[in-house]
């Protein structure tokens, strides 16, 4: 485990009373101090439970969730959500109350008082920049304006982890960009930020490393230049994919990971074009007729719909 | 430093607040029943006549006067005579007197000592007139509790028979005097209540406050107040579930906030809100329905009873909006099942059927029902002149059906917020 880690999540499982299938799977997961993480997965994969975990909103049905504070100790979740400044899909403040107002509550709700408070507020204002419209109701504002209102909420108490489940969904591309300029400030500044997007674009514009989700478990974990870099191979075969000839290719590239599907091994590795020449000798040599063979890089998009398609 | 429950409770009015046309709804709505109701039922309401069973006879005097009378009134099968012979009258009749303000006892009559020795002097010295016309021109009064909660058609026969039994004692004695008179006792048809030497003065609670039992306006401001104060379940599971809906609940839920503070942090506007519709309809009763030609509300003896009562009816009235607000998965589901409980508690706690008026059935289902708790309670203090010692167990039962309403809806309230 990373020295630099604030956020350990440790065998979680969730099932919701009556579901047919668990909505986390013996999820594991390790984020550094000050990362910048893309949660990614398709819709019901289990970034929203997880986030609720994570902010101590959700209980797990087992497993844990710690967060280090400041002085090095680890907390569960619950008890550290001081530390964590959640923004969550929906616009989650009161509309008839002012920009003020919502900042001056919430801060106060995180236990900020007197001239903290008054500090926080302005520079939760100033930050989404909303000082201008500082005395508006929140429910008048435009959809851009309430969005960064909302982010603003999230990071008036100076969390260390600020956590943001899609939102920039309905934004304006003005209030996109302040929003990804915050986002980039805090993060220099050494807040650790979750993101989650359906937006890839966006996750690779901002994140250092990704997470991608996948009917509960996690099925990628990693920085996002490494598995942008890395290639991937693929061998298609008459008949099913030969295991034997799985184990052989592992052990040309230990750190490549082989997806054998039915007929198929897509094989991701960061030397594709090597362990496509050996593979295929390998093949050879042991009279494996291949049918297809092909190599190559992926962006994020093409990367993540592979790992999220079906098997 | 304001605490986290101060800075709640302060946004939550804030917010009911800047809605105002449903405050408008909260406040405008019982003022308009109180005076549509009291005004439209105060005819209907008024006393006349009625009888009624269980009657206490305090008999202070012992003599063969008080024993005619309870054997005169046993030959009526309409009253179940409990005969009192105690030799401490005035202990014994402030007892019976609580006990008729209560409305454990239906009627008393009061026999004090030494009833039978005027009535025996004054039938003796009766002129001749007197007795051929059969009344006195100084009757002696007897004084006769009545529950002030009775239909007047019940005091009304009450007060016929007793009148009866009391004119046959009177025609007794008089004959006994005269050898022969000129009336018989079919002549008492009619005109039993004026005579002899023995009537009847009637004594209420209500003879200090001038309706011997629930007016249409004491009926119907405490009434219409509590449902107003009930219809809050209406805004308060709507405001709820919007804000979960919102993610309000779930951003509260991931920031160091205590249960405690988000449920009192809505308790303690809404109590704010209930007690300021009760006052409001408890000042319309007593200052705006006398100018409008009804009758003025007089507030009973005990302020205390009245404070508790309300307090306590307000905290089971929220109580029961969180917990629609827990268990309601839409607005609309919330308001409409909200509304429909409300209306049928009201119906069966009396509130827009006076319980007086209904049948021993329904009557015993006003149990069931927190605002008929509190209704009674109400009627009690303004009616009865209760005292809060009176209406405490009242208010027990109502603080009890709030923190149990309280109590579910907290459990309920982590699954209620939860992201789906």
């Amino acid at each position: 485990m990373s020295i630099d880690a604030i956020i350990r999540a440790n065998g979680l499982h969730m099932a919701y009373p009556g579901a047919a299938t668990a909505a986390l799977n013996e999820l594991s997961l390790t984020i550094a101090a000050g990362e910048c993480l893309g949660l990614l997965g398709q819709n019901g994969a289990g970034k929203t439970t997880f986030i609720s975990i994570l902010c101590g909103i959700l209980s797990p049905t087992s497993g844990t969730v710690e967060i280090r504070r400041a002085n090095e100790s680890w907390v569960t979740a619950r008890a550290g959500r001081s530390l964590l400044g959640l923004v969550p899909q929906e616009l989650a403040f009161y509309p008839t109350l002012s920009v003020l107002e919502n900042l001056q509550f919430f801060g106060s709700m995180h236990g900020l008082a007197g001239h903290a408070l008054r500090d926080a507020v302005e520079a939760g204002m100033a930050a989404a920049r909303l000082t201008e419209v500082r005395d508006q109701r929140a429910g008048v504002l435009s959809g851009g304006l309430k969005r960064r209102l909302n982010l603003a909420i999230g990071l008036v108490h100076g969390p260390r982890v600020l956590v943001l489940d899609e939102p920039t969904a309905g934004m304006d591309p003005l209030s996109r960009q302040v929003l990804h300029e915050e986002l980039r400030r805090l993060n220099q500044l050494g807040t650790t930020i979750v993101y989650t997007s359906h937006h890839l674009d966006e996750v690779e514009q901002l994140c250092s490393s990704i997470a991608v989700l996948d009917r509960g478990r996690l099925i990628a974990h990693g920085a996002l230049d490494r598995l942008t870099r890395e290639g991937v191979v693929t061998l298609r075969f008459a008949g099913p994919a030969p295991s034997t000839l799985a184990a052989r290719i592992a052990a040309l590239d230990p750190s490549c990971t082989i997806h054998p599907r039915t007929d198929t091994l897509m094989i991701r590795s960061t030397e594709p074009a090597r362990l496509l020449r050996e593979s295929l000798a390998l093949a050879a040599a042991e009279s494996i007729y291949v049918v297809e063979a092909s190599c190559g890089r992926r962006d994020l998009e093409s990367l993540f719909l592979e790992w999220t398609a079906s098997p | 430093m304001r605490s986290k429950l101060t800075v709640f409770a302060l946004k939550e009015l804030r917010v009911i607040l800047r809605d105002r046309e449903a405050l408008a709804i909260l406040f405008l709505m019982p003022v308009g029943f109180v005076i549509i109701m009291s005004l439209a039922l105060r005819d209907v309401m008024r006393p006349d006549g009625g009888p009624q069973a269980s009657l206490v006879i305090v008999d202070g005097d012992r003599g063969v006067l008080s024993a005619a009378i309870a054997t005169a009134l046993q030959t009526y099968p309409a009253l179940d005579i409990d005969i009192r012979a105690t030799g401490d009258y005035p202990e014994e009749v402030a007892k019976v007197r609580t006990q008729v303000r209560r409305g454990s006892i239906r009627y008393a009559l009061l026999l004090e000592p030494g009833l039978s020795t005027r009535h025996a002097t004054q039938v003796e010295q009766a002129s001749l007139t007197e007795l051929s016309a059969g009344r006195s021109s100084d009757r002696i009064n007897i004084p006769w509790l009545t529950d002030p909660t009775l239909r007047g058609d019940q005091r009304a026969v009450a007060r016929m028979t007793l009148a009866s039994a009391l004119a046959r004692i009177d025609l007794e004695r008089i004959r006994s005097r005269i050898a022969s008179v000129p009336f018989s006792a079919a002549s008492l048809e009619g005109t039993s209540d004026s005579f002899g030497w023995l009537s009847l003065s009637e004594e209420t609670s209500s003879t200090v406050q001038g309706s011997p039992r629930p007016s249409a306006t004491q009926q119907n401001v405490p009434a219409y107040a509590l449902l107003a104060v009930f219809m809050l379940v209406v805004p308060l599971s709507g405001t709820l579930i919007r804000e979960r809906d919102q993610g309000s609940l779930a951003r509260l839920a991931s920031m160091p906030v205590p249960i405690a503070v988000v449920l009192g942090g809505k308790l303690l506007p809404w109590l704010a809100i209930n007690l300021a519709q009760i006052i409001l309809c408890f000042g319309v009763g007593r200052f705006l329905l006398p100018w409008l030609g009804g009758e003025s509300l007089r507030f009973g003896a005990s302020p205390g009873g009245l404070i508790l009562v309300s307090l306590t009816v307000s905290a089971a009235a929220i109580g029961f909006g969180l917990l629609v607000a827990t268990i309601g998965r839409t607005t609309e589901q919330a308001t409409a099942f909200g509304a429909t409980v409300v209306l049928l508690l009201a119906a069966i706690g009396g509130i827009m059927v006076p319980k007086l008026v209904m049948p021993p059935v329904l009557q015993s289902m006003t149990l069931l029902s927190p605002p008929g708790w509190a209704l009674d309670a109400y009627l009690a203090l303004l009616v009865r002149d209760a005292t809060l010692a009176d209406v405490t167990p009242h208010a027990l039962a109502l603080a009890a059906f709030a923190a149990l309403c309280l109590a579910i809806a907290a459990h309920r309230f982590v699954r209620a917020v939860a992201p789906t």
